[in-house]
Order: structure tokens, then sequence, then C-alpha cells
């Protein structure tokens, strides 16, 4: 599946995150990640979010993650909003 | 099936957690977007899934409190949903001001680190990180506590206990003590038709907002017990409390405008506060204290009877709650307090002691409703649900059904607590 349009879930209150869904020209999944945790778990929560959308079936989107010290499981709960909201 | 079931029930409450999150925060974009001027937010760090209770609600109006006294607050609301108890300030004065005040009170307060205060400006909140301040650092074991979350370094016991620590020992007056007492009361959430943080119960006069501001208006008076002397006649000292309880309810209706939401508890407390202060042991304190009750009974008129208890006395012969005091409260007193005290506090063990306390107490309420023997169906009914917590469901749908509200166990649970806490001399 290729994410079409721009669609948003999650907010900048401390342990949630901002999922941003966006198209991707190039056709494949970049993520861009900013986290106030990026030192410690930037690796797995960018290995988390891709599992994530490849889980769904995407193959290509632009995925901005804004983390404000988010727990795995509402990381993959945000992504999954973000993609319901894409369709 | 049964894991299946859990996975399931998680999921559904932490869709509900997020999205009630995602609200807020629209709901602080609108008032900005109206006010132009910063929003405040104080949230209560208590762990788990069960945030409504007196710990938090405690915690995030002690912290209300003191913003109030500092800034000029434009508006102000209480929220309260499955993400615990929130207060929303808007605020006149410049948000930078505001941070480092918020910052300082979580640095500094004896309850700082169990509260967040956040300070939304535009479209996000103010973040410590924008000033180059120190992360917040755990309950448990002071690190930086976003790395002991996303770690889970701690269990949700440990955090809890930590959590409780903190704020009892920070309680620092008899006044702190009852004041978190009769928040726990009426913040415990399931409640067999009493008035919780989310529903009115049995009730269509009242709701927690009534509770809270009645809260707020008595607990100062209690000091007062204080300047009672206490080298005169027992008597002498009993007429005292009743004026100053008489003072305190007028303070209480004028509130709530008419609504009785704590005559029992101050009639209650006035009685413990005076007895810790007597030499003899507390029970033995609290029927010497209640002697002159006895004449209530001699003087009441049976054909113009006062009040709901003096008319149950003449119908029914029971004493109510001065009976019960006369009898220094015992033995449900020591029960439900032992009961209470004997296992580390948590929602299950609230309502359960609450339930003891139904099963138990000659409540007026109830037997204004629905007579003795409704009362005797009422008490078999909160044992049995006091013995099998599957049964609190059928329970509060029976209390809603006849429209019944045990306030006067309320009044109990809320003294159990205090006394459980006190730093003065209890029973046991």
């Amino acid at each position: 599946m290729i994410i079409t349009k721009t669609s948003q879930a999650g907010t900048l209150e401390s342990n949630d995150i901002v999922v941003k869904l966006m198209p991707n020209p190039e056709g494949t999944i970049q993520i861009n990640l900013q986290s106030v945790v990026f030192k410690q778990f930037g690796k797995q929560i960018k290995a988390l979010a891709l599992q994530t959308l490849e889980n769904h079936g995407i193959t290509s989107c632009i995925c901005d993650l804004d983390d404000k010290g988010a727990l795995d499981y509402v990381i993959q709960a945000r992504i999954e909003s973000a993609i319901q909201r894409n369709l | 099936m049964k894991n299946t079931n859990n996975t399931k029930q998680i999921t559904d409450s932490l869709q509900r957690h997020l999205q009630l999150k995602e609200e807020l925060v629209s709901l602080k974009q609108s008032l900005y977007d109206q006010y132009q001027l910063p929003i405040i937010s104080i949230q209560a760090n208590y762990p788990g899934e069960q945030k409504l209770n007196g710990w938090s609600a405690y915690t995030v109006l002690t912290f209300a409190k003191q913003i109030e006294t500092h800034f000029t607050i434009l508006k102000k609301q209480l929220i309260f949903n499955e993400l615990g108890p929130l207060v929303l300030m808007i605020i006149k004065d410049d948000p930078l001001a505001l941070k480092q005040f918020a910052i300082q009170l979580e640095n500094t307060h004896p309850l700082g680190r169990c509260v967040d205060i956040d300070v939304f400006v535009k479209d996000r909140p103010l973040s410590r990180m924008d000033y180059g301040i120190q992360e917040r650092s755990c309950l448990v074991c002071k690190e930086i506590a976003r790395e002991c979350i996303i770690t889970r370094k701690h269990s949700l016991h440990e955090v809890t206990q930590a959590f409780h620590t903190l704020l009892l020992s920070s309680l620092q007056s008899i006044e702190e003590t009852i004041r978190f007492a009769l928040l726990s009361e009426c913040m415990l959430t399931s409640k067999f038709g009493l008035v919780t943080p989310l529903t009115q119960g049995s009730h269509h006069d009242m709701d927690i907002y009534t509770f809270i501001e009645s809260i707020d208006t008595i607990v100062p008076y209690f000091k007062k017990v204080d300047d009672i002397d206490i080298n005169q006649s027992l008597d002498s000292i009993f007429q005292e409390l009743r004026r100053l309880g008489q003072d305190i309810e007028k303070v209480m209706f004028e509130t709530t405008h008419g609504i009785n939401a704590h005559k029992g508890a101050i009639f209650l407390f006035l009685m413990i506060l005076m007895a810790q202060r007597l030499p003899t042991p507390l029970t033995q304190a609290i029927k010497h204290l209640a002697q002159p009750l006895k004449d209530d009974f001699k003087s009441m008129n049976k054909n113009s009877p006062l009040t709901e208890g003096e008319r149950q006395y003449h119908q029914y012969q029971t004493l109510g709650v001065r009976g019960w005091v006369l009898n220094g409260g015992e033995p449900l007193l020591s029960q439900a307090l032992n009961y209470y005290t004997s296992k580390p506090d948590s929602h299950h063990h609230q309502v359960n002691t609450l339930l003891l306390i139904m099963s138990k107490c000659e409540d007026s309420t109830i037997i204004k409703r629905s007579g003795i023997q409704g009362l005797k169906e009422f008490q078999k009914k909160a044992l049995e649900a006091f013995e099998n917590p599957q049964l609190w469901s059928s329970f509060e749908s029976y209390c809603l059904k006849s429209k019944l509200s045990a306030g006067g166990a309320a009044d109990i649970f809320a003294l159990v607590l205090y006394l459980s806490h006190s730093q003065e001399r209890s029973l046991l």
C-alpha cells in the first residue's frame, strides 16, 4: 500500500509522540525521527516504526516522528491511528 | 482465551487514553486560540490504569492552589476522566515566568515529583529542554524519569508505593490529613450509589464539584478544635464542639447552596479530633465526649421531631450516628481500620473497606429511603459484594435502582482513612 495523502496522530505532551504520514515520491519508506531520547533509543524507535508500517502493508511513505518519550506500545498505537486516518 | 481478553482490554483502555490525550490537546489549543494567553495544566504522575483517586486529586489540587496564590487566573476548569484529575487554568501572565515557577515547584515542593505542571502556548507545551533545564527525576530512584519509564525499570507496585510514601510524608498538619481523607472518599470510583468523579450516583442535586468545594470550605475550620480548652467539664467541651459544628455546617451550606455534602463528616471529625486531645484511650474518649448526646434523645419531642435522625428514633428506636459515637464507634471503627491497614493501599482494598462499613453501619440515609427492612437487605447485599467482587456491579445496579446512597458509611470511610494516616493518637 502506498500512502497518498497526509495524516497525523498523537500529541507533544510528555510520554507521547506525534506521527505524521505523507506521500513519498521516491516510492520507499522514509522515517525521520526527532526524539528526546534519540541517543539511547533512536535506533529501536525507528525499527519499531518501520516494522509497524510494514505489518500494515505500507510500502511507500514519509513518516515524521516527533517523540516526547513515548513507550513502545504508544508509538505503535499512534502509528496505527495515523494509518487508519489515511485510509 | 483469558489472555486474549486481557490483551484486548488493555488495548481498549490504551486507545481511550490516547484519544483523551488528543482531545485534551485540542481543548488547550482552542482555549489558547480564544484567549491568546498561556494555559497551565496540572496532572499527577500517578502510575497505572486507576488514576482517579485521592492520591492524584490531593496532588493536583495542592498545586492548583499554589499557582492560584501567585498568578492571576482568568478561568479555571477541573476535569475528571481516565487520565486522572486535571486542572486547566488560563493565566494572565508571562508564560516564561509561569514555566519557571512551575519548574521551581516541581523541583522543590515536597510533592513536586508527583506532579506535572505544563505550560501550553500557541500549539505546544513549553519544555524544560527549551530552557536547558535538567530533566525530571524518577519517583523511585532519582535517575532521569523518562529513561526509567521507557526501560520499565520499576514495577507498577514500586512506583505506586513511592507516590504514596511521598504524599503521606508531605501531610504536615491535621487539616491536610483530613483534606486527603475526604478527597479520597469522594474520589473513589466504585461507590454503589454515592457520588463519584464520573457519575452522580443516586443523586440529582450534587456532583463531585459539590464535594470538592465543600471540602475546600470546611477543612480550615477543623484547626479550631485546638482552641477548645480541655481543662473544663466534658459537657462544656461538648457544647463548644457543637457550636463549632454548627458554624462549619453553616459555611458548608452557604458554599453548596443548601446541599448536605458533609454534615455527618463534620460531626464525626470534630468528635475524633477532640477525642485525640483527651488523655483517655481514643474509644473511651469518644464515648465520654458523646455522653451529652443522650440528652438529645430525652428532650426529643415525639410530636415535632426536628431532624431525620430524631424521626427515625421515634419510628424505629434507632440511635443513628449519635448511638454510634455513644459506643465509641465500636466495634465497626476498629474492624474497618484493622481491615484497611492490613494490606497495601489499592483501589480494590479501598472499595472493599467501604463495602465492609456499608455491611455493618446503621446508615440513616438508607433507613430514610427504605426503612429498617431495606437497611437489612442493603447490608446483606453489601456483605455479599465484600466477599465476592464479581457482585460489585449487581450491587451498584441495585443501589442505583432503589436510589440508595450510603452517605453515613461514606463519612465513616473518610474517618477510617484519616485515622489510618494520622500522626495523632489512633485506635490501633
